[in-house]
């Protein structure tokens, strides 16, 4: 107990030798602190400046702007210790009439590292004397100053100090980052206009290095385009009288309340840098947005040919694999047609059509709505779930049992959708529309890239506007046959040949239910597929079951047995559920984001990127067995890394960019990055302790 | 949004080498000035604040009292501006600006009581002390600081380099002026809020 107290007092008299004494001014306070509780020879001794201003007043960044005066330190310090530059926080405009300076309200902090010099003498305490002198003001300026001192021991070791290693290590936090943006400046119509590449999300503003340069209170207009922020700036005299050859300064972005620095080095740039187009977004002068905004910077000629690009796409689809028994079930209803007389024809196209853009912009509603919502979700994302993608395959696996003629769709067992649409008259084919886009979703992603992936990026009416399109041209087809109803009414009238067309037309359901039960197998792994054949058998039996209360002219005992058959058909389909609610223990993920990528770096916080995508079945195979585990969502917790998903499920320009900066091609790819530089390409078959390793390295 | 447009105009600071913004304002004892009564003659302008920390550094270690005098012996005329407006600090009328500079033994040839702060926004004037030099044929041969040591403290003057002495003397020897802008410190100009 003795000891405790000892230690106990020994800690708070150290603790409090490295804050130095507070020192009060006309407004404000200030003190010298550590961030150790030791200065470590051979090594940096983080100190700082921290004041406390009077509410209102404002001291000044070390370009002040307009007028002002920046902080300056003289220090006194032990022999061979040295002081390094101050580290200023982000600076903030104040207007002042018509005047604009650039400084800090509130408790600034300036940092200052004190290289400790090898050798130095270990054991006893030093002090450190500095002369602060500081310009406050309000709208009246007043000069202050203080000598300031801070005492320290020189130690081999050294632990943070509570209270004050938080504020130095959120200051370094804030502090601007270099990011090695790439930026160039031009002279541009009398004004200079900044360019800079990839810059992260964010309302920027720059803060140049060196007074005179830029007119801190002119405005400066921002464009984002084509992965470029423009910012127009107003020359100051200096720049005036003799243009350098060089921009530097600070670029702050701000989001949702937060802000984050970035250093700006910008060679004067040898051609042009800033297109026609770029310019009248630039003179447009609307704060730069998200990308979100993009519908209008979009010139109509280049919407129209994603219109136009939409509707190929959808007519194309018709001749895709996962469309195909769709376009069978059609063509075999379109055959029943032969025949009829043109209204009918007529009423059948168009509801075919009704129900593929009814489906189309109903899911893309809720794409929207989910993703708005923060989801992780790609075009096709119902087949995300074993589930949905089990009950598609029960469903289609029936229809090529009805196909090949095991049994004869009646009026019962409505509800399920593959009956519905087959169902005569309209609603039926409004079904078939349904199924169509919800059986296509999947195949959509990459044959049409371009266009969801401006859809996505686009505002909601925007974004519908184009998967209406897409569902436009996939009924297409179809509606031909509304406006040129002829064509059916040429088909033969329904006979032998029908019921042999259908029968052909079975295997393709069956191929299709091939291809889903592989989904199911990278979704729900081997017992998912142990689970959907037990489904498949119980289907078959209810098939078979209710085939014979048919041929018996329905037959009260068959039709329970086959009722009973089909929810013993789909209860295995359940289980899948379970499975993939393994996802529950996961880590919590975020989407690929590359400006909030590039504020994490900036704040130093681990980032863990996992590029997958739903037919990769490496990407499955690490996400079930390593990854979305209990132990890894302990892990991520524990050392604060951020997961983030780059799904290349559906292409994606900046994923696909993404992963081709690292130089490789496809997925998986798993990128470690903690802080700036270079990140850390794990193996593509992960392991949790490698992952362990990894993450706990740091 | 005309007022932000014309404060901006206003703040297109005149550049060493072009025509001085011609200005017409009322003096403290002299009724209206206007530049162009000055042809062939040199003119310095000071923006002033006998509020400002700045200011009265110079004032106080008799610095500004020294090239004023220097100034009138050589024919060159000073003009002190005077453009906080009313209610800020610095703001003075007549007889107060006449009573600050005979208490300090400043001798500035004119001073101009500029409340509006309309000539400090022609000048893009920004803070006090800012300084010009215009020459007999109205041209701005210097714009920016006092000197070369940006601080309040008097004890740099001995020290620091004076850009508009250094300029004067310049100009005096038929030449250019070596140093024509620089950034100039201290308070900022006290403008009534735009």
């Amino acid at each position: 107990m003795l000891r405790f107290l000892f230690a106990l007092a020994a800690f708070l008299t150290a603790a409090h030798a490295q804050t130095g004494e507070a020192v009060r001014t006309g407004h404000a306070e200030s003190r010298l602190i550590a961030e150790t509780t030791a200065a470590v020879p051979g090594e940096t001794l983080w100190v700082a400046l921290a004041q406390e201003l009077e509410e209102g007043w404002h001291v000044y960044w070390k370009n002040p702007g307009d007028s002002g005066l920046p902080l300056s330190l003289g220090w006194t310090l032990p022999e061979g210790w040295e002081a390094g530059e101050i580290g200023y926080p982000i600076p903030h405009r104040l207007p002042l009439g018509p005047l604009t300076n650039f400084g800090h309200e509130g408790s600034p902090t300036f940092l200052v590292p004190i290289t400790v010099p090898e050798g130095f003498a270990t054991g006893e305490s030093v002090t450190l004397d500095v002369f602060a002198e500081w310009l406050i003001c309000l709208d009246v300026c007043i000069p202050e100053s203080a000598n300031l001192s801070l005492t320290i021991p020189v130690a081999e070791t050294a632990q943070p100090v509570p209270g004050n290693a938080e504020r130095i290590r959120a200051a370094k936090s804030a502090a601007p980052k270099d990011l090695g943006l790439e930026a160039r400046f031009a002279d541009t119509d009398g004004s200079i206009t900044l360019r800079i590449e990839g810059a992260p999300a964010g309302e920027p503003v720059f803060y140049p290095n060196e007074g005179g340069m830029v007119e801190p209170s002119a405005p400066q207009s921002t464009a984002r385009q084509d992965g470029a922020l423009f910012i127009g700036l107003t020359p100051g005299i200096d720049y005036q009288i003799d243009p350098p050859e060089n921009l530097d300064g600070l670029l702050v972005l701000e989001m949702d309340g937060q802000e984050i620095g970035v250093e700006i080095t910008a060679p004067r740039a040898v051609g042009p840098i800033i297109t026609t187009e770029q310019k009248r977004a630039l003179a447009a002068g609307a704060p730069a947005r998200r990308a979100a905004d993009s519908m209008e910077g979009t010139p109509p000629m280049a919407l129209l040919m994603i219109f136009g690009f939409a509707i190929l796409g959808g007519v194309i689809l018709n001749a895709m694999p996962c469309v195909f028994p769709i376009v069978f079930l059609k063509a075999s209803s379109v055959a029943k047609l032969g025949g009829a007389d043109r209204a009918t024809i007529r009423m059948d196209a168009f509801a075919y059509t009704a129900g593929v853009l009814v489906t189309f912009a109903a899911m893309a509603a809720l794409l929207l709505a989910l993703r708005a919502g923060g989801a992780t979700l790609g075009w096709g994302f119902h087949l995300q779930s074993p589930i949905a993608v089990g009950f598609f395959a029960v469903v289609v696996f029936l229809i090529g049992l009805n196909l090949a003629g095991l049994f004869e769709i009646g009026t019962s067992l409505q509800g399920a959708g593959g009956e519905l649409s087959q169902k005569k008259g309209p609603a039926g084919s409004f079904f078939t529309g349904l199924l169509a886009v919800l059986v296509a979703a999947p195949c959509i992603g990459p044959l049409l890239g371009l266009p969801i992936g401006y859809a996505l990026a686009a505002p909601p009416a925007a974004a519908i506007a184009v998967f209406l399109a897409l569902g436009l041209g996939l009924a297409l087809p179809y509606l031909l046959l509304a406006v040129f109803p002829q064509l059916a009414q040429a088909l033969p009238k329904p006979g032998m040949w029908m019921v042999r067309l259908k029968q052909l037309f079975s295997f393709a359901m069956f191929g299709t239910v091939v291809w889903l039960a592989w989904v199911v197998s990278l979704q729900a792994g081997p017992q998912g597929v142990l689970y959907l054949g037990i489904a498949f058998v119980a289907a078959a039996v209810a098939a078979w079951l209710f085939g014979l209360s048919q041929e018996k002219g329905g037959a009260l005992p068959l039709k329970v047995a086959a009722i009973l058959a089909f929810v013993i058909a789909f209860a295995p389909l359940t289980q899948l559920t379970t499975s993939a609610s393994a996802t529950a223990v996961a880590v919590n993920k975020e989407a690929y984001d590359e400006a909030r990528l590039a504020r994490l770096q900036a704040e130093g916080t681990p980032v863990f990127i996992d590029f997958t995508a739903a037919w990769c079945v490496t990407c499955q195979y690490n996400k079930r067995v390593v990854l979305d585990t209990p132990e890894m969502k302990q892990l991520f917790a524990e050392t604060g890394t951020i997961f983030m998903v780059a799904d290349l499920t559906n292409p994606d320009p900046v994923i696909t960019n993404a992963i081709e900066r690292q130089g490789r091609s496809g997925v998986p790819l798993y990128l470690y990055y903690n802080g700036m530089g270079d990140p850390e390409i794990l193996p593509q078959i992960l392991t949790a302790d490698r992952m362990r390793e990894t993450l706990e390295r740091s | 949004m005309i007022t932000t447009l014309v404060s901006l105009l206003a703040l297109a600071a005149p550049i060493p080498g072009q025509a001085a913004p011609t200005f017409t304002e009322v003096s403290a004892q002299n009724g209206e000035i206007s530049l162009e009564q000055f042809e062939g003659k040199t003119v310095v302008l000071e923006w002033t604040n006998d509020g400002c920390p700045f200011v009265k550094k110079h004032y106080n270690a008799n610095n500004m009292q020294q090239l004023q005098k220097r100034a009138a012996a050589e024919e060159i005329v000073w003009i002190q501006v005077i453009s906080s407006a009313p209610g800020k600090q610095g703001h003075a009328d007549a007889a107060r600006a006449t009573h600050l500079n005979e208490d300090r033994g400043a001798k500035p040839a004119y001073v101009l009581l500029d409340e509006d702060g309309s000539m400090g926004r022609a000048y893009a004037a920004k803070t006090t002390p800012h300084m010009f030099v215009i020459d007999g044929e109205g041209m701005v041969r210097y714009n920016g600081a006092i000197d070369t040591i940006p601080s309040s403290n008097p004890d740099d003057i001995p020290n620091a380099q004076n850009y508009v002495s250094a300029a004067l003397s310049q100009m005096k020897d038929g030449g250019e002026v070596v140093t024509k802008v620089s950034k100039p410190y201290g308070c900022s100009v006290k403008y009534a809020d735009s």
